[in-house]
Order: C-alpha cells, then structure tokens, then sequence
C-alpha cells in the first residue's frame, strides 16, 4: 500500500521514476502469494493443498483488476479509444476464459477427493467396521460450529451455478458483445455481475472445504 | 469451515485491487500507456482506497470476534468479567 501511496505521489507531481512500477507488480504478487498461501498450506484440507489454489487467487485477481482498471478508464473522458476499448475487451475475455478453465478443473478435482482418513484408521481398527454412535457431546461446541457453512445441499448447488453464470460465463457473453457493439457502457456492468460472482466464489471456496475432524463430528446420539 | 464474510471481502476487494496495481504498473512499463492525471486523480487512489478497505476487511478476521476484535472496535462492552 506504501508503494501505491509514493507511486500516487509521483503521479500527481508529475515526476517520473521508473522503478516504482516494476516495485508495484512484483508487491502484487507477492501478496497474492501470501494470501493464496495461507490457506494452500494447509495439509489437511484437500480441496485447499493444491498449486491450483494460488493460479485460481491470482487469476481471478488479474481479471478483476482488468475489468477495474478497464472501468475506470471508461469514466476518464478523454483516454479512451477504439483500440483500446477492444483491448479491455478482447483481455477481459481471455482472462475471464482462463479462470473458468481453472475453476473447472478445480470443481473435478475435488468431486473425486476422498477423505484420507476413516474411523478404522482413526482408532486402527483394520477388519471389523465400525460405526459411530455418538460423537461423545450433545451440545455445540467450536468443533462443530467452526468447521461447517450449515446450509443445505440446494444452496450449494444454486450457489454453484450462481458463480459459474455470474463470475464467468455471463461477463463472457457481454464483453463479447461489447467488443462488437462497442457499448462502453456495459463494462462496469460486466464488473458489478462478476464481482457478485466472485464473492460467491470466495464464499464457496471456504464453505467446500472439508476439514478430517468433520469427519468425527457425524452424531449426536 | 464457516465462511466468515469479512474473509470474503478482503481477498475480493483485496484481489481486485491488486489487479489494478499490477495492470497499471504494466501498462506503465510497457509503453508508458496511461497519462499521469488519470493515475493521479482515479485510478490509483481507488487502488489504495481499495486495499486500505480490505485492510479494514481484515481486522473484522483476526481473534475471536465475539471477545476482541468487534467489540473493541464498536465499541460494545464485554459480557462478564472471568476471574
């Protein structure tokens, strides 16, 4: 933030020192890094502990900022031009494309997770097959508030398609048809309908991931 | 695990912004593509307005909320005193 605080700084007095601008992009990664991190370093939760975390931050992170950046170029009267209006098009819709392949294929991968541990291999009990009768408590405790989203199945699933038609697919449609009709209104349309989207993503993100201990946490009595 | 909201909005606003900084600054490098004033007047403080935001975002995160962080900066008073 310091950083875009000084590069505001030179911006505005019209100075000109180029080494705040490589500064900048290697800082925005770096935090996208560390945010993605902090959760795909969590071994136990599978759906997290993998590479496709960190490309998913950051992708969605440039498109987001593409479309951004493409806004509030449209709101500045006098830089916009055709070229670049197909520019702000044309990469939106790449970059869009990009983080639905990716978040395609993190659906898949984690429709075939399978729970790395069971109650056999809890208790090391291989032969016989066990069956929980009761998880030892009967009121709430952090365990089993923490550790779940406590909404149905439907929800999930209408939220899944809620971030798949919002986040990526209908910004798709419309900046395509932007790039043809060269409405410039429709961008900070596109933004708005993908940032709902993304949230929605975000919230998914956190509420498919399934902690072992929910595993534990099965009944009450 | 329980989506907490103020999580969600702070790598959203977070991410975002970050896509700014990154495309401004490469636009910047590649061919000096953006004039200094759109920068000075519009882009970049919605850059840093955006990232203070999640910033914000993020406090909302930290420690137990029902103990600390919230009350703290609401300014409530605690339940009960533990001896």
């Amino acid at each position: 933030m310091a950083a875009a605080a000084l590069a505001w700084f030179f911006s505005i007095t019209n100075q000109s020192n180029d080494l705040i601008w490589p500064i900048l992009i290697l800082l925005s990664i770096a935090l996208w890094v560390c945010t993605a991190q902090i959760y795909q370093c969590i071994r136990f939760i599978q759906e997290w502990a993998h590479p496709l975390t960190m490309v998913n931050f950051i992708a969605l992170g440039l498109t987001s900022g593409w479309l951004l950046l493409g806004s509030l170029l449209l709101f500045w009267p006098d830089t916009i031009l055709q070229p670049s209006f197909q520019l702000i098009c044309h990469l939106g819709i790449l970059l869009l494309f990009v983080c639905l392949t990716i978040k395609l294929t993190i659906w898949k991968r984690n429709k075939n997770l399978r729970p790395k541990s069971t109650l056999n291999s809890a208790i090391g009990v291989r032969q016989v097959s066990i069956r929980q009768t009761s998880m030892g408590l009967m009121g709430g405790s952090f365990n089993t508030r923490e550790f779940f989203h406590n909404q149905t199945e439907t929800v999930l699933s209408n939220l899944r398609k809620i971030i798949f038609f919002g986040a990526y697919l209908i910004p798709i449609l419309l900046l395509i048809y932007a790039a043809q009709s060269s409405s410039y209104g429709l961008i900070p349309a596109v933004l708005l309908i993908h940032y709902c989207g993304l949230m929605s993503e975000r919230w998914m993100f956190f509420a498919e991931a399934n902690h072992p201990q929910n595993l534990y946490y099965q009944r009450i009595s | 695990m329980q989506p907490n909201f103020s999580l969600v909005f702070f790598t959203t606003l977070a991410g975002m912004a970050q896509g700014l900084i990154f495309f401004i600054a490469t636009l910047k490098l590649i061919g000096n593509a953006l004039p200094n004033d759109f920068l000075g007047f519009l882009a970049l403080p919605f850059g840093i307005v955006l990232l203070g935001l999640s910033l914000i975002a993020s406090f909302f995160h930290l420690g137990h909320p029902e103990e600390r962080g919230v009350p703290l900066i609401c300014g409530e008073r605690r339940g009960f005193r533990v001896k």
